[in-house]
């Protein structure tokens, strides 16, 4: 179980290096929004979810009430309803070995991905512990990226422009990387469409909602019997 | 005002996880076969996700006027299919993209 908990971690490795940077900016905007250190980094070690720890870090800081606050968050996760489901026949197709509580909260975007990128080379009863280091992993790079931000932030210059630029590039070039893993050719209606109704959306709606929808969208072209 | 703003954090947490674990948790005893029409937007749920993130954290970077930017993102995304095929993996292709991605964008 150790093995594949540390081949997870190995695995995590492409999302722990879009992940450190993109926590240490979390780290700073806390700071700077007026959140307290600790309740820094209380934020990514509970809540763990990129883009809406940055709403959250505003809502708190505009005061706005704890319904709202609540609401707003449960929105925009709301995609992560899907990641279950679609992972469970293949994360459970084995006897149950560790918790579901545990396998759960590192469910984020980039890890779904990457387990689905992953999944087809994992033999059943391997999948847990792999999936579990892989959480870890991502998890680390995360709460270590706020604490790394709390620590050397305030003291820090800025980065060189190349170096700026690879940084917020990581995470487009990991999804692009794990779309070539799951099969272009062979995803080809639902990728474009899911394309066009994201783009399409995103122009009037925020991009978490055009997420969704351009997602549900793409999975409904794949509806029709394939003839493959 | 401390503790308000630390419970706020703690319940979106709590929301955000029960969004994680609610659908993935499995009720003993309760094996349903799901219809054919849900088991394929299931299957397809994963590629569209994948395509959904990758469109809107490209949208995210370009820019109009076009500018270098738009440059460094098609060459990072050759680079990273011939890297992908050449070498396989995840890791490689996608730091060596970002790294092609880097480089341009800062010209």
């Amino acid at each position: 179980m150790l093995i594949q908990v540390l081949r997870g971690l190995a695995s995590s490795l492409s999302i722990a290096a879009g992940y450190l940077p993109i926590a240490f900016g979390f780290g700073l905007t806390a700071l700077q929004a007026g959140l307290s250190p600790l309740s820094t980094v209380l934020t990514s070690v509970i809540v763990f979810a990129g883009a809406s720890q940055f709403v959250l870090v505003a809502l708190l800081t505009s005061g706005a009430g704890m319904l709202s606050i609540v609401g707003t968050i449960t929105m925009m996760n709301a995609r992560h309803l899907f990641y279950g489901p679609t992972l469970r026949p293949w994360l459970l197709a084995d006897r149950r070995r560790l918790p579901t509580p545990l396998l759960a909260f590192g469910l984020t975007d980039e890890v779904f991905a990457t387990a689905l990128g992953q999944r087809e080379k994992l033999p059943p009863e391997q999948r847990q512990a792999w999936f579990l280091g892989l959480q870890l992993g991502a998890y680390s790079a995360w709460v270590g990226g706020t604490v790394l931000a709390i620590i050397f932030g305030p003291g820090l210059g800025e980065l060189p422009r190349f170096a700026e630029a690879t940084l917020e590039f990581i995470l487009p070039a990991l999804f692009f990387v794990l779309l070539l893993e799951v099969g272009v050719r062979h995803w080809a209606g639902v990728i474009a469409l899911t394309i066009l109704v994201t783009l399409g959306l995103s122009a009037f709606l925020p991009g978490y909602h055009a997420l969704v929808l351009g997602m549900l969208a793409g999975a409904a072209a794949n509806l029709p019997e394939r003839s493959t | 005002m401390n503790w308000e703003l630390n419970l706020a954090i703690l319940l979106a947490g709590v929301a955000t996880f029960l969004l994680r674990w609610l659908p993935l948790r499995q009720n003993p005893g309760r094996h349903r076969t799901l219809p054919e029409a849900a088991t394929r937007i299931l299957a397809g749920i994963g590629p569209a996700a994948i395509t959904a993130l990758l469109t809107l954290s490209l949208a995210s970077l370009v820019q109009f006027p076009l500018d270098n930017r738009a440059l460094a993102i098609a060459a990072a995304l050759v680079f990273i299919v011939v890297c992908k095929r050449f070498l396989g993996g995840i890791v490689i292709p996608t730091l060596a993209g970002a790294l092609v991605y880097g480089v341009i964008a800062a010209l």
